[in-house]
């Protein structure tokens, strides 16, 4: 079986994919975790992540994405992941990446700083290489990038893949999973100024198991305007079936701005595209919000909004599916990674019964045994 | 939460509230769930039913549910969980969606609904163990979320009884009644007076009518496939019966009617009113629905009333003086058998072949014709472990009788002192398995059959396997050598101690005879130095026997060597390929030890009226010999066995040259030194089955194998020694090939 698993790390993303073959991929990173606050429930996500390697008794992913430079994407990357451009990232206890996935914006932005600087040396270093990165779209400012350093385009056009095709080195058949690129666009990038969230990576990823296609929607910081035009151009090629879901990373941790730029009051109606996009999804599909846990009233303006919670709700609840928060799984008291398994019988969300004596052993006893200090 | 439209049933009993709940696996469970402790469980509400005391804890559970589901259960569903006041019996567990599916696992009650889900397979005195509301929560999770990949049942798993058993039974013979007909008749049926308070009854087919102590008619029925998993209460009148079959699509009431009048029209003795009815269903099942059937359940169903009040309850009659009469117009509509009790009775078959072989974990039974020869302690024991793995059709040749010493090892029991153990054994087997015998016995003694001879030779020549545990060397060389047959002979035996095991047991196509496979496990006991194995205990046996007849053995080392030689005996029958086996343990010991040796295949060459009987290794090694001496001559002692009755000399082996030895290119004076100590070594080892047989020498390149005037001379130096015992002279001479001089030196015979 694959598994999806979402980590509670409150208003970021990162998902990490375990293929039946295997394989292992991850989407975003974000550690935040504040060790010294007891009430900081967010998961050590740097730990979680490096357990599940030690696990399979690994260093390295065979994927890492980024959809996009924003710090809930990316925070912690630089002190987490080995990276190739500088020794100064290399120790052993890092996390390897075999091949690095980023949009073109990541390579050509300017005046940037902290990780996400990081992140645009390291994926600057591995395309003049040549290997270890796929970047998506091939906006003319990525042929002038690579001329100004004196690469032709075409000895690069391999590592490129453009939104409406498929990610190369995943089939149905071999790896269990193929993607579909939705988005960057070329054009977005063109302009003077890039706009982060609508060139971020999104994806749709089509699991096989036993002949069921199971369909995984990775949508970044995405805004209504945004699914709206790629909702209009998926249509014009009259490819709908790449906007089904079974499994929605609803956008920008449940803000009313994925879905409309009114709020409403208690519900926010989302714009025609958008909800003809909620109407693709599979019975019993699983809508994710990787947020905080959404407030019962109230207006803040950061997400989540219970407008657009509620919203979605609905629409789970059209397909008898389920709307799950990551910062409340399996409750807002003690969250936990959130993990969806795909199997011949589509996608299904694991809820374990923990029974004592199979936890106490997966975690270090308190400290025992010292002296009576009298 | 669950969904909005789904729509729960209001559980029964008075709501009360959660602190006032008095059982205490009830209150565990609710502190449990609203301690928040346990993850996707949330409380709803407490109930006590009042006329039996039992409280219901009711919650929502929150299960894993894929998208595509085989059996449609919710992400969250409604459960509640009813203890009992005493805690006598296992919480009880329903789903309360108006719409939850009936699937595998689950108890059907008097209502519909709630679903009631079968979530334990042990007793509850085994659950109560390690019951904690955690595990409880976990189990139903696992139920439901298993059960909507239709994976609860595993694959592997049998299907599920469609009745609980109530502990009644009937033992059919097998295949007595087969699927494809229906079959009233008449059953022989014997109560068994046993202190469990159940009723059991065992059925067979009446060979004579004065046999038929209690008469039974059986009515038999074949059902539709349904839906195994499904788990029924007992019915327990006609009527319950009636409505359980229905959904086999089973006229049950049609079937019996017409069979009472059947039995009335043929104006039979009256006792036939007397008789009871018993009716075996066959109720095909089906893993899944659309799945192709499976397996099938078989219920009997004992009738409390006689015939004659069965037609009244049926309204087919009305007794006039004990009489049945009849109805006009047929048969009284209101009537279906509501005062008819009747005893469910769960269906065992008695023991067929293929059924112990199947209990045994054989994928295939062996169906052999075997026979086998000595049935005393190793054999009895040996001979019941594979009849009761449904083993083989057997001939059991024996004429010895059980005395009270041989209880102590023997398969046999007190009963049968004074009987024949061949006779006795086949009984034993026969009424181990039912069916046709397995087993057959003539008690003979195989060398002296008198008049049992022609049914030995024919049971013998219809043989696929010659089974030889008679510990005799004379029977095993008879039963290799004199006896037309196609059968494979197969030896076993126990060393003198018991401590050993061998298993001698030919090729399939017979290219090298157990005679001499019996003469390669010699040369390998002298090879392995095991000089333990058989020499006996504590005394100088003047019988010379190596396998033991009668001596002290602990009846654990016979019931261990029987286990593992008919577990051994199944697996070699398997291949084609001939090997000696020895197990050996040490006394005291519980380790055993096991060597496999693969024969060499025999090659027999004549020399006159003689066959010396020989193979690759004693020739290669002789060649062997000769090549490191050339451009010398070379030579040694021959060691083997001579069987004077059939004139076969059988070499295996060779002590090489001694040191003081004189060799030339021409001649060679065969030294003496050590050569005794040797000899002898060997006699101990093989407890004198392996002596010297005679010499051999090597000529030089050129030269070839003819008897030189020298080695005329020397042939009549052996014979005159050999003379003394009455053994034929033998030599060999090696050169670029083998030649053999035996008894007079004109006869030869040559190997290429």
């Amino acid at each position: 079986m694959h598994k999806i698993t979402f980590y509670p790390i409150g208003n970021a993303d990162c998902c990490k994919i375990d293929l039946d073959c295997g394989k292992k991929l991850l989407f975003d990173f974000a550690h935040y975790k504040v060790m010294e606050d007891d009430g900081d429930l967010r998961i050590n996500l740097a730990k979680a992540i490096k357990d599940d390697l030690d696990k399979s008794d690994r260093d390295y992913f065979d994927v890492v994405a980024f959809s996009h430079l924003d710090s809930d994407h990316i925070n912690g990357l630089g002190d987490y992941f080995y990276l190739e451009h500088t020794g100064k990232y290399q120790d052993d206890e890092r996390i390897k990446i075999n091949e690095l996935w980023v949009p073109a914006a990541v390579i050509l932005e300017g005046s940037l700083s902290g990780d996400a600087r990081i992140l645009r040396q390291e994926a600057r270093h591995r395309l003049k290489e040549g290997k270890g990165i796929r970047v998506f779209s091939r906006p003319d400012a990525l042929k002038e990038w690579l001329e100004g350093e004196g690469i032709k385009l075409k000895d690069r056009e391999h590592l490129i893949t453009n939104a409406g095709q498929i990610v190369p080195g995943f089939t149905k058949e071999n790896e269990g999973v193929e993607f579909f690129v939705h988005s960057p666009f070329s054009k977005e990038v063109d302009g003077k100024t890039v706009d982060r969230n609508s060139a971020s990576l999104i994806l749709q990823a089509t699991f096989a198991f036993d002949d069921i296609d199971t369909k995984f929607l990775y949508i970044g910081d995405t805004d209504w305007e945004t699914l709206t035009e790629i909702v209009d151009i998926t249509k014009y090629y009259k490819r709908e079936e790449r906007l089904k879901w079974d499994i929605y990373d609803l956008p920008h941790h449940c803000s009313y701005l994925a879905l409309n730029s009114e709020k409403g009051k208690d519900k926010t109606t989302p714009v025609d595209a958008v909800k003809w996009l909620l109407q693709q999804g599979g019975n019993k599909g699983k809508l994710i919000s990787c947020s905080k846990p959404i407030p019962s009233n109230g207006d803040d303006a950061q997400p989540p909004h219970r407008q657009a919670a509620n919203c979605y709700k609905e629409y789970a609840s059209n397909i008898k599916g389920e709307f799950v928060v990551t910062m409340e799984h399996p409750k807002a008291t003690a969250p936990k990674p959130l993990i969806i398994e795909i199997d011949g019988f589509g996608a299904a969300i694991q809820k374990n019964i923990v029974t004592g004596g199979s936890s106490i052993v997966s975690k270090p006893s308190p400290r025992a045994g010292g002296p009576i200090v009298r | 939460m669950g969904l909005l439209s789904d729509k729960y049933i209001n559980f029964y009993g008075e709501i009360i509230d959660y602190k006032n709940v008095t059982i205490p696996k009830a209150i565990g469970l609710v502190s449990s769930i609203n301690s928040g402790i346990i993850d996707f469980v949330t409380f709803v509400e407490c109930r006590r039913i009042s006329w039996s005391g039992n409280e219901a804890v009711i919650f929502d559970i929150n299960v894993k549910v894929g998208q595509e589901t085989v059996y449609d259960i919710h992400d969250v569903e409604r459960i509640a969980a009813v203890f009992d006041k005493e805690d006598a019996d296992k919480p009880t567990v329903y789903a309360l969606r108006e719409d939850f599916p009936r699937a595998p696992h689950q108890y059907v009650t008097d209502r519909e609904i709630p679903r009631c889900l079968c979530l334990y397979e042990e007793s509850y005195d085994e659950i109560k163990l390690s019951w904690t509301p955690t595990q409880f929560i976990k189990r139903i999770s696992d139920w439901l979320s298993l059960t909507s990949k239709g994976k609860l049942h595993g694959k592997d798993q049998p299907l599920e009884p469609l009745l609980s058993s109530t502990g009644n039974k009937i033992i059919l013979p097998h295949g007595l009644f087969s699927v494809e007909q229906e079959i009233k008749g008449i059953l022989k049926v014997e109560s068994i007076e046993n202190e469990t308070g159940k009723l059991i009854l065992i059925a067979d087919r009446p060979t004579a009518y004065s046999d038929i102590k209690s008469i039974h008619y059986a009515l038999t029925i074949v059902g539709k496939p349904q839906l195994h998993g499904i788990i029924r209460e007992e019915p327990k009148t006609l009527k319950e019966l009636d409505c359980f079959l229905a959904s086999a699509e089973i006229n049950l009431l049609t079937s019996l009617r017409d069979m009472l009048s059947e039995i009335r029209d043929k104006k039979l003795s009256t006792e036939v009113y007397d008789a009871h009815v018993i009716v075996i269903v066959y109720l095909p099942k089906i893993r899944e629905a659309g799945l192709p059937f499976e397996s099938a359940d078989t219920w009997a169903f004992w009738f409390a009333k006689p015939i004659k009040d069965l037609g009244v309850d049926l309204g087919i009659w009305e007794l006039n003086k004990g009489i049945p009469g009849t109805i006009i117009g047929g048969f009284d509509k209101n009537k279906n058998g509501e005062n008819s009790k009747v005893l469910q009775l769960s269906v065992t078959y008695s023991l067929s072949r293929q059924a112990a072989a199947v209990l045994n974990g054989l994928e295939n039974r062996i169906n052999d014709k075997i026979t086998i020869i000595g049935v005393g302690a190793l054999g009895s024991q040996l001979f019941m472990n594979l009849v009761r793995s449904g083993s083989g059709e057997w001939t059991i040749i024996d004429n010895d009788i059980l005395l009270p010493h041989n209880l102590a090892r023997h398969a046999l029991i007190g009963n049968d002192i004074g009987r024949s153990k061949a006779k006795s054994m086949a009984y034993w087997a026969n009424n181990t398995i039912h069916g046709g015998n397995i087993a057959h016995a003539i008690t003979a003694d195989i060398l002296n059959p008198s008049q049992h001879e022609t049914e030995i030779k024919k049971a013998l020549e219809e043989s696929d396997i010659i089974l030889d545990i008679s510990t005799s060397i004379a029977a095993e060389r008879y039963l290799a050598l004199d006896v037309q047959s196609r059968a494979r002979r197969i030896s076993m035996f126990l060393n003198p101690t018991g401590n050993d095991a061998v298993l001698l047991v030919e090729d399939k196509e017979r290219k090298t005879t157990l005679d001499f496979i019996e003469m390669q496990y010699y040369r390998s006991l002298v090879h392995m130095g095991l000089t333990e194995h058989l020499s006996s205990v504590g005394y100088i046996r003047y019988s010379n026997a190596c396998r033991d007849t009668s001596s002290i053995i602990s009846q654990d080392n016979i019931a261990m060597y029987a286990a593992l030689l008919s577990k051994a005996f199944r697996s070699v029958i398997q291949n084609d390929n001939g090997s000696i086996n020895i197990w050996s343990t040490k006394d005291n010991s519980l380790n055993i030890d096991h060597t496999v040796i693969e024969p060499y295949e025999m090659e027999r060459i004549s020399c006159g009226d003689w066959i010396v009987c020989t193979d690759r290794y004693l020739l290669d090694r002789l060649k062997e010999l000769r090549q490191q001496r050339l451009s010398n001559e070379t030579g040694g002692v021959l060691i083997g066995s001579i069987d004077i009755l059939r004139k076969i000399v059988y070499v295996v082996d060779t002590i090489p040259s001694p040191p003081d030895s004189k060799e030339w290119p021409t001649a060679y004076i065969r030294g003496y030194k050590g050569l005794q100590s040797e000899v002898e070594r060997i006699n101990r080892i093989t407890s004198n089955r392996l002596e010297y047989v005679g010499e051999w020498h090597s000529h030089p390149e050129g030269y070839g194998c003819k008897a030189s005037p020298d080695d005329s001379k020397a042939f009549m130096w052996i014979a005159n020694y050999m003379a003394i015992d009455g053994y034929p002279a033998l030599m060999m001479i090696c050169a670029e090939r083998t030649a053999f001089y035996i008894g007079h030196i004109e006869n030869c015979g040559f190997q290429t």
